[in-house]
């Protein structure tokens, strides 16, 4: 009997016991019994480590689910349960179909074989005969495309190539079910591509579970998504909701508090932000309010005291998905008389490069502004943010005193906001640009002639 | 990879040693030429290591036990150089149990791959090194028999029993391998105490000397080994041109079913824990 599901979880615990020295190990194996037989009072001679914490799920024939969570929340560990190779504590994994996994990097190779003989092994704990395994070879190493390398010894191999040879190997075995583990990172652009064109055609028999860190593939990939969060399921349905799930724990983790609604929102705010957690776009508020922040730096005069980012519709922006109008509110107070305040922010990427920014300064320069000890005041900038390539950015925001040439810092805050960018069209370059006209149409004349010169240039 | 892998109920059938091995035959085969290749691989005389190690074992045996050693008491031969083929019939055995009993410990831990990335069939690591270890021997016994035909000009038929011989042994020493791996995943030590303990068990047994030379009070000890059983064969049908006794190999090739049957419950039991410790 064949049931509906391919992957059913139940109420599965996994917990790993620590011990302190090798011999702790054997005092665990030898004391309890001996605890329990001469009613001595119990010790255990370990800490536990809780990896996965009752998760239960289903996982229906042809569908795929992402699997996403921060660094160390789990996410290996399920897929490493559901592949057979941990056994749970406690609860039921039921798999149904022949299950191909690519746990971290490079699955089980053996080192001092060659590729070819690992792929003849890999495939033979994947129930193939050799007769099969000879027949797809020319496929698998087509599909890895690492030349002569093939025959050398495996712990030769890069990492890139280690991964391009496990991919080609479970592509090719005929499997029912692919658990996928951020293997794909390691591979170059032209890999990536292979496998993603190979996953998608997968997808439409197949069933997939894909797991990573990065709420991007996770979202290019599938449709339904599962939260991981220190070993419990945080959240599972729609993949969209569950990645802005994600990204929203994420900065309240990041940030160290259970809000990242401002407590003194003004009150007009406040409905916006409603409406916002009412849409299908999930909560995504991002501001700053904190103070005691690690991340800045100034002498701290004049403070920033909280920082709104929103889009055109008021709504707290956590996710560019097009070029959008928002508005960044600054509100700051000063402690000190202060002549001719600045406040200006960046945008940067995830590798810190600044990609652009603006300040008061130019606009306000003219008539000197001087502000008693104990003001407060708002900074508004309005500007349209550009169409993104994919990735997280940031906002930096400074408040500083004097002339753009000569100032002092007061207060500066990096990454006081960030937020994805999910482009809806491809960007290639690091913004995308307003295309009025992009169409191929025919030119006889000019096409005759192109002919006739590059016939020449061959003869 | 089936459904039922993961749910693996814990098989207790008699029969499971044997199918294990016929089922992962081909996986066995290709591990097993991996590693007596890969043992060889780098050096100049490549695979003609095989028969260079066993016949300079055979030199120095018969140099250095009659030479320097003379001629034993009570031995059961009198030419030196049988006296050396002698001891080389019996260390034959003993070293099928010595190479696995040193790789066993490390085994699971050296190949960690295949425990935390695939689902691998543990159980065929301790066949692999028991199988290289007997492909050794029977090197060592083929290179034997042609010195031997060589220089009394004649064979002892009775060797054709040599493989009858070795199957209690490969049953015994594939189910302590079991243990051993197993256990030496969680308990490091194990593989340190690997060296004394075969060492313990080659002078416990009658390789360099003929049991009779044992005094009567300590002959017990040599009865405890049970290699004591399966050396003193190996040198009648190899050397003497005696036949085996078929009542002992009966006796013992049930038991090291049951140590065989054994070892895998205890390695099937473990292994679930093999990938939470390495």
């Amino acid at each position: 009997m064949s049931s509906d599901f391919a992957i059913r979880l139940r109420d599965v615990r996994k917990t790993y016991r620590l011990f302190h020295r090798p011999s702790d190990r054997v005092k665990q194996w030898v004391m309890p019994p001996l605890q329990r037989r001469f009613g001595w009072s119990r010790t255990d001679y370990y800490r536990e480590h809780v990896a996965l914490d009752g998760v239960s799920f289903e996982v229906r024939k042809g569908e795929t689910l992402g699997v996403i969570g921060r660094n160390g929340s789990g996410k290996s560990t399920l897929l490493q349960v559901m592949s057979g190779v941990l056994h749970p504590t406690s609860g039921t994994v039921e798999i149904d179909g022949r299950v191909a996994a690519l746990l971290e990097l490079g699955a089980g190779f053996h080192p001092e074989f060659t590729g070819r003989e690992n792929i003849f092994l890999n495939a033979s704990l994947f129930g193939l005969s050799k007769q099969e395994t000879e027949d797809r070879v020319d496929a698998i190493l087509s599909f890895a495309d690492i030349g002569s390398y093939i025959d050398q010894a495996v712990k030769t191999y890069s990492s890139g190539m280690h991964v391009r040879l496990a991919f080609a190997v479970i592509a090719h075995v005929q499997a029912d079910i692919l658990l996928i583990d951020e293997a794909l990172a390691v591979g170059d652009a032209f890999f990536v591509q292979k496998c993603m064109r190979f996953l998608r055609e997968f997808m439409e028999r197949g069933t997939v579970v894909f797991v990573s860190h990065d709420s991007t593939a996770v979202l290019s990939l599938c449709r339904k998504a599962l939260l991981l969060d220190q070993g419990r399921v945080l959240g599972l349905g729609e993949a969209k909701m569950v990645c802005d799930r994600y990204l929203q724990h994420l900065y309240e983790s990041h940030e160290g508090r259970e809000s990242v609604v401002p407590h003194n929102e003004p009150a007009g705010a406040e409905s916006s932000d409603k409406a916002s957690s009412e849409s299908d776009r999930g909560v995504g508020g991002f501001g700053w309010d904190n103070l005691a922040d690690a991340r800045a730096f100034g002498d701290l005069k004049a403070v920033i005291e909280k920082i709104v980012l929103r889009d055109s519709q008021g709504r707290f922006v956590s996710c560019v998905t097009r070029q959008d109008r928002l508005s960044l509110r600054v509100w700051c107070k000063t402690s000190v008389s202060l002549a001719n305040p600045l406040v200006g922010f960046l945008v940067r990427d995830r590798f810190g490069q600044v990609l652009f920014g603006h300040n008061t300064g130019r606009t306000s320069l003219e008539s000197v502004i001087m502000l008693p000890p104990g003001t407060r005041f708002v900074a508004e900038f309005e500007f349209v943010m550009p169409q993104l390539r994919k990735g997280s950015y940031s906002l930096s925001v400074a408040l500083a005193e004097g002339t753009q040439q000569e100032h002092i810092q007061h207060h500066w805050i990096n990454d006081a906001v960030v937020f994805e960018s999910m482009p809806t069209e491809h960007c290639f370059g690091f913004i995308g640009v307003e295309v009025f006209q992009a169409c191929i149409s025919r030119d006889v004349d000019r096409e005759y002639q192109d002919e006739a010169t590059s016939n020449s240039l061959t003869m | 990879m089936s459904g039922g892998m993961l749910g693996q109920e814990s098989v207790v059938s008699p029969l499971m040693v044997l199918s294990s091995l016929i089922k992962h035959r081909n996986l066995i085969w290709l591990l097993t030429k991996r590693e007596v290749i890969s043992r060889y691989r780098g050096s100049i005389a490549g695979v003609m290591w095989v028969f260079i190690h066993p016949l300079i074992m055979l030199a120095v045996y018969t140099v250095v036990f009659n030479g320097v050693f003379g001629a034993r008491p009570g031995s059961r031969v009198n030419a030196p150089v049988e006296f050396g083929m002698l001891l080389f019939s019996g260390l034959i055995i003993y070293s099928i149990l010595a190479e696995s009993f040193h790789r066993a410990p490390h085994l699971i831990l050296n190949n960690s791959n295949y425990v935390k990335k695939v689902v691998f069939p543990l159980e065929v690591l301790p066949w692999m090194s028991l199988c290289a270890a007997v492909f050794h021997a029977l090197v060592s016994v083929s290179v034997l028999v042609v010195l031997y035909a060589v220089i009394y000009q004649r064979l002892n038929w009775t060797t054709i029993f040599f493989p009858v011989l070795l199957i209690p042994l490969v049953l015994g020493v594939v189910g302590l391998s079991w243990i051993l791996s197993s256990v030496g995943v969680f308990v490091r030590d194990i593989g340190q105490a690997m060296g004394p303990v075969t060492t313990v068990l080659l002078f416990l047994s009658p390789v360099f000397y003929p049991a009779s030379a044992m005094p009567e009070r300590y002959r017990w000890l040599l009865d405890l080994n049970p290699l004591t059983f399966l050396v003193e064969q190996s040198q009648n049908i190899l050397i003497l041109g005696i036949l085996p006794s078929w009542w002992g190999l009966v006796v013992y090739t049930i038991v090291g079913y049951c140590v065989a049957w054994i070892g895998l419950i205890w390695f099937q039991r473990t292994r679930k824990a093999f990938a939470d410790v390495i």
